[in-house]
């Protein structure tokens, strides 16, 4: 199997899955967009796992999956509480940590 | 006693320090608490008195105050018979003016302030008297010169009174730097600043002649800042505007006398150099005759003491010239007692005429207030030198005497003393008379002096009195205790030969009489309004030194400051150098502030961005 073919879709993905978060504005479609990044992550280690003949690639790739569901469940909190407590849906209204306009 | 010397200038700095931090609790007793702190010191000076009276220099290192290789500057007291005299009148006179104050001040909205600065001003008396080396000297010099300012400026809320404080600052730093320098210049000379390692180092390997003379112009011109001498004098007619007792206590009995104090320190130096000294008795000479021609003229009762001051420093300084150093001392003690006296009695009359300094508007007290014009007659008799019955006669008279044989310009020296001495009983019994004969302008207000007041008064009086019995006129059969209990230290002074000595205290007598004998008609034509001394304008303004003085150092300088105000200070700097700096920071922050605009997707993107760079950058 080579190598290159697996590289490049796992190149893909994490392209596709930046351009949805650089993108898209609604909060859920960012989150989702950096699930896809985490995929071609994933796939690059699966692939150099395979390459190199170690269980660490896969290993990673476990560890990586159980870290994204758990970021993730913490994450759909975070946009949810948001949506409740400021009652934002999209990345633009998130604009509370700003340095403020310059008084004059 | 050598291991107790320290608390003669800690106990009223510690006074100082209890009222600066704990001022607001005493309510009304600041004024007993800085007076037992004065006490206390005094007590102190009086068990070294007891203790054979600095027979042998008193000792005490208390630490190092820094050390720079082998050059150990220390907190080292040393009392011997010159510092001896100037502690006890400081510690004397300033526990009588202490007490005086008490009541004087009591109803005066900087109370606390004003015995916070008089303490502190005694504690730096005491060290500037008691310093072992110059460098601690200069420690007192500069803190008495520091509550000079703040007491002359004490009612601050006139703007007259903080520009005379002001004034007084600026002009007497000018005889501050040269002290300073002298520091500097003995200092890298001889590696020591201690008066006995000095003396003895310049005695054994003299300085070359410019140095050394450069060295004794400067510390006449220390003194003649402090003292208030020629040409130095402008600032302590102004310094009148503090409450009378700070004049008495500071302006007339001890700061100003440290230029005198000064120059007996260095008389090793000034004895190896004649013409050197005869300078000094030249700018006393001179200044005595100036100030006394100018306190003839004056309307302001404290002013006419002022310039009375000046002059009678002059005679010190006439005294030191001519190497009579023990009478020099002798008049400081004398001129103490008297002058501090009628400053107090002065600041008495003020209030009896309601904050009114005219004395023009004066007269006929003596029928309201026979003790305060008893007193001040003492005091007056005193500065006037009258015959016989005062101290001043004792003191200034010896002096005049002397100056008559002293080594060179003696018969010049004399002259001036001698038209001094008339010029003196002049304006003092103008002032007297003045004030309280004759019939009253204005009705003073009803006012009974307090036992607090009337004492020190009249120990004041006493003093004036009797204190020049210590020391007769040469071959008189009676006691003379001064000169040769000062020998030791400071030698003896120049004595014209017997039967000189017998017509040249006539003609200081004589000299004396008659000028109060003038000053009778001419207070009676100034009483009429007709030309008298009193509207002298070239006398009235001290000889108009003060407009010199503007014209040719304050308003060059003011123009100096301002043309540095508009040219350097607000184009050059300002506009260019402030500017830019500022200019390139509200860019960077308007620039940063932009990047920080709360967008998620301008965030990621830059991150991006920085990755990639990276990336390309290792690739």
């Amino acid at each position: 199997m080579t190598l290159m073919p697996v590289l490049v879709i796992a190149a893909i993905l994490f392209s596709i899955g930046l351009s949805v978060v650089l993108l898209r504005r609604e909060l859920l479609f960012v989150l989702m967009g950096i699930e896809v990044m985490f995929n071609g992550v994933a796939l690059t280690a699966v692939a150099a796992g395979q390459h190199w003949h170690t269980a660490t690639g896969q290993v990673l790739v476990i560890f990586l999956i159980t870290v994204t569901g758990v970021e993730l469940a913490v994450a759909l909190m975070l946009v949810l509480l948001a949506h409740r407590l400021l009652g934002a849906e999209r990345v633009e209204e998130l604009r509370e940590l700003r340095d403020q306009e310059e008084p004059s | 006693m050598s291991q107790w010397l320290w608390v003669i200038p800690a106990s009223p700095l510690l006074g100082a320090v209890l009222l600066g931090l704990f001022g607001s609790v005493l309510r009304r007793l600041e004024g007993l608490l800085a007076t037992y702190m004065v006490a206390i010191s005094a007590g102190a000076v009086i068990a070294v008195w007891r203790d054979g009276a600095a027979a042998t220099p008193l000792h005490q290192t208390l630490y190092t105050w820094m050390q720079v290789g082998a050059w150990q500057p220390s907190f080292s007291l040393q009392v011997d018979r010159i510092t001896l005299v100037m502690i006890s009148v400081a510690t004397g006179v300033g526990l009588l003016i202490h007490l005086f104050s008490i009541r004087f001040m009591e109803d005066d909205y900087g109370r606390r302030r004003y015995f916070f600065y008089l303490n502190l001003f005694v504690a730096g008396m005491l060290i500037l008297a008691m310093a072992e080396n110059l460098l601690f000297l200069y420690l007192g010099w500069e803190l008495v010169g520091l509550c000079s300012y703040a007491l002359i400026a004490h009612w601050y809320r006139e703007q007259h009174n903080a520009w005379s404080g002001r004034k007084a600052f600026v002009v007497t730093r000018i005889g501050d730097t040269a002290l300073a320098l002298v520091i500097f210049i003995v200092f890298a000379h001889y590696h020591t600043l201690s008066y006995d390692a000095l003396f003895a180092a310049i005695q054994a390997t003299p300085l070359d002649s410019a140095v050394l003379g450069t060295v004794l112009v400067l510390v006449l011109v220390a003194a003649v800042g402090k003292s208030a001498q020629l040409p130095l004098s402008v600032w302590l007619p102004d310094a009148m505007t503090g409450p009378s007792t700070v004049s008495a206590l500071i302006h007339a009995a001890t700061m100003v006398t440290a230029g005198v104090y000064l120059i007996a320190r260095f008389h090793p130096l000034y004895g190896m150099w004649p013409t050197m000294q005869t300078l000094v008795g030249l700018a006393g000479g001179i200044t005595l005759v100036y100030a006394a021609s100018c306190g003839f003229a004056q309307h302001d009762i404290k002013r006419v003491l002022a310039y009375s001051t000046i002059s009678q420093i002059g005679y010190m300084f006439l005294g030191l010239g001519i190497g009579a150093y023990s009478l020099a001392l002798f008049h400081l003690v004398v001129h103490a007692c008297f002058k501090s006296l009628l400053f107090m009695a002065s600041g008495v009359i003020i209030r009896l005429y309601e904050d009114d300094h005219d004395i023009r508007h004066m007269g006929g007290l003596a029928r309201h207030q026979p003790l305060l014009r008893w007193v001040y007659l003492a005091g007056a008799l005193s500065l006037a030198a009258a015959p016989l019955i005062s101290a001043g006669f004792y003191s200034k008279d010896a002096i005049i005497t002397a100056a008559w044989a002293a080594p060179q310009l003696g018969p010049l020296l004399w002259a001036l003393g001698i038209v001094g001495a008339v010029l003196t009983g002049m304006y003092t019994f103008r002032l007297y008379l003045l004030v309280f004969h004759g019939n009253p302008v204005k009705t003073p207000a009803a006012y009974r002096l307090p036992t607090s007041m009337a004492v020190p008064l009249s120990i004041l009086a006493a003093l004036s009195i009797a204190i020049g019995f210590v020391q007769f006129p040469q071959n008189w059969p009676a006691p003379h205790l001064w000169v040769p209990w000062l020998a030791a230290e400071l030698g003896t002074p120049p004595a014209p030969s017997v039967m000189t000595a017998q017509w040249l205290l006539v003609t200081g007598a004589l000299a004396t009489i008659g000028g109060i004998v003038i000053a009778f008609p001419l207070v009676y034509r100034e009483r009429q309004g007709r030309q008298s001394v009193g509207n002298i304008g070239f006398l009235l303004h001290g000889w108009y030194l003060d407009t010199l003085y503007d014209w040719c150092a304050v308003r060059p300088y003011f123009f100096l400051v301002r043309a540095l105000h508009r040219v350097v200070e607000n184009s050059l700097l300002q506009r260019l150098g402030v500017g830019s700096i500022s200019g390139s920071a509200q860019l960077g922050s308007r620039l940063l502030n932009a990047s920080e605009n709360g967008y998620l997707a301008t965030y990621a993107g830059i991150l991006i961005l920085g990755a990639a760079l990276v990336l390309a950058y290792l690739f």
